[in-house]
């Protein structure tokens, strides 16, 4: 059976060793992407089980990356869980707006991180 | 005795007898009671005890991903800052550290020049025409560098700057990070806060030394 795939979105190579330190031990394929544009690109390539998605990002932002892949028949229904710096409500629902399925906030709590990625996945106990 | 007081004799004698098992009956619930009194007691000790156990457990599991989150924030924060010796990275790894891991949109990176002030080397959030320069013997920027030694603010997270970090080498500091404010769903600095502080405190002056000491042996060898 073939891994589930988890997709890193993020300009910061602190925060996508930060990801990649917190899953190491799950079981998971682990797909990164720096920006917005590439993120869509391999998500539909990929098609990831989940998508963390940084939200302020050069060419593409996370907003727009996200109304991308909900436009995509690849992707239309893959979680996408926001990671912002911004907690506040209105940038909140401007992630829920463009399609987002749920939000994180920077900087990264490594439990919430692990169970929300987890429930997305359907792997919480 | 007439057949009224035989009558009454024989109920009499069957009343006592039922007296008898009544009491008899009494007796065996109330050992039972007792018995389920005992249990009841003992299994809600034990219910307590439980409970109380659960929660320290779940209290050591708080702090064991507290410190598990600890060890991975410094493991990165150390990485990414000995990744590379060139100066541009060492201060966009210390900006990622600032922001991603600590939660601070508002800061500066200052280095102590050439004349013995503070000259600004990047800033995040804030106007850096405002902060070119700062005094390096006063002011809790100023002051960080003299003490070598972080400084927190007393009036917590509503002072500004917040906290000063001092970039160390040798028994000095060469610079300071001042950080003005967090994230506004940042509460408070935490402990692991604490720890990055202390991590960028010695390994980040050495990282932008390093970088320099490469760019200087660039310039020669060009």
């Amino acid at each position: 059976m073939s891994r589930k795939k988890v997709l890193l979105v993020d300009d910061s190579a602190t925060t996508l060793m930060m990801e990649r330190m917190l899953l190491k031990s799950s079981p998971y394929e682990l797909l990164t992407a720096r920006d917005g544009e590439e993120a869509v690109r391999v998500a539909v390539a990929e098609r990831p089980d989940v998508i963390l998605m940084d939200v302020m990002m050069p060419k593409m932002n996370g907003y727009d990356a996200c109304r991308q892949l909900r436009s995509h028949a690849e992707t239309r229904f893959t979680p996408v869980i926001m990671l912002t710096t911004k907690g506040e409500a209105s940038n909140v629902a401007r992630g829920f707006d463009s399609g987002a399925t749920d939000y994180l906030t920077k900087p990264i709590d490594g439990p919430e991180f692990l169970r929300k990625v987890r429930s997305h996945l359907g792997d919480l106990p | 005795m007439n057949p009224r007081e035989v009558e009454l004799t024989l109920e009499n004698e069957r009343l006592r007898g039922l007296l008898a098992t009544a009491k008899v009956e009494r007796q065996r619930l109330a050992a039972e009671v007792q018995e389920l009194r005992a249990g009841f007691l003992s299994s809600r000790q034990r219910i307590i005890e439980h409970e109380k156990a659960l929660r320290a457990a779940d209290e050591r599991q708080r702090e064991v991903e507290s410190q598990n989150l600890e060890l991975t924030n410094l493991y990165v924060a150390g990485l990414r800052l000995h990744a590379t010796l060139q100066r541009e990275d060492v201060l966009t790894a210390i900006e990622e550290i600032v922001v991603n891991l600590i939660g601070s949109e508002q800061f500066a990176v200052f280095e102590v020049g050439a004349d013995g002030g503070l000259m600004l080397a990047t800033s995040f959030g804030v106007d850096p025409a405002a902060w070119r320069t700062v005094p390096a013997d006063r002011g809790p920027i100023g002051n960080t560098v003299v003490r070598g030694e972080t400084w927190i603010a007393p009036a917590g997270p509503d002072a500004n700057p917040i906290a000063c970090v001092p970039l160390r080498l040798d028994g000095r500091a060469i610079g300071a990070i001042a950080i003005f404010r967090l994230l506004g769903h940042k509460p408070r600095l935490d402990a692991v806060d604490h720890a990055l502080f202390e991590l960028l405190s010695t390994q980040a002056g050495l990282a932008l030394h390093s970088s320099k000491l490469q760019s200087s042996l660039e310039g020669s060898a060009a």
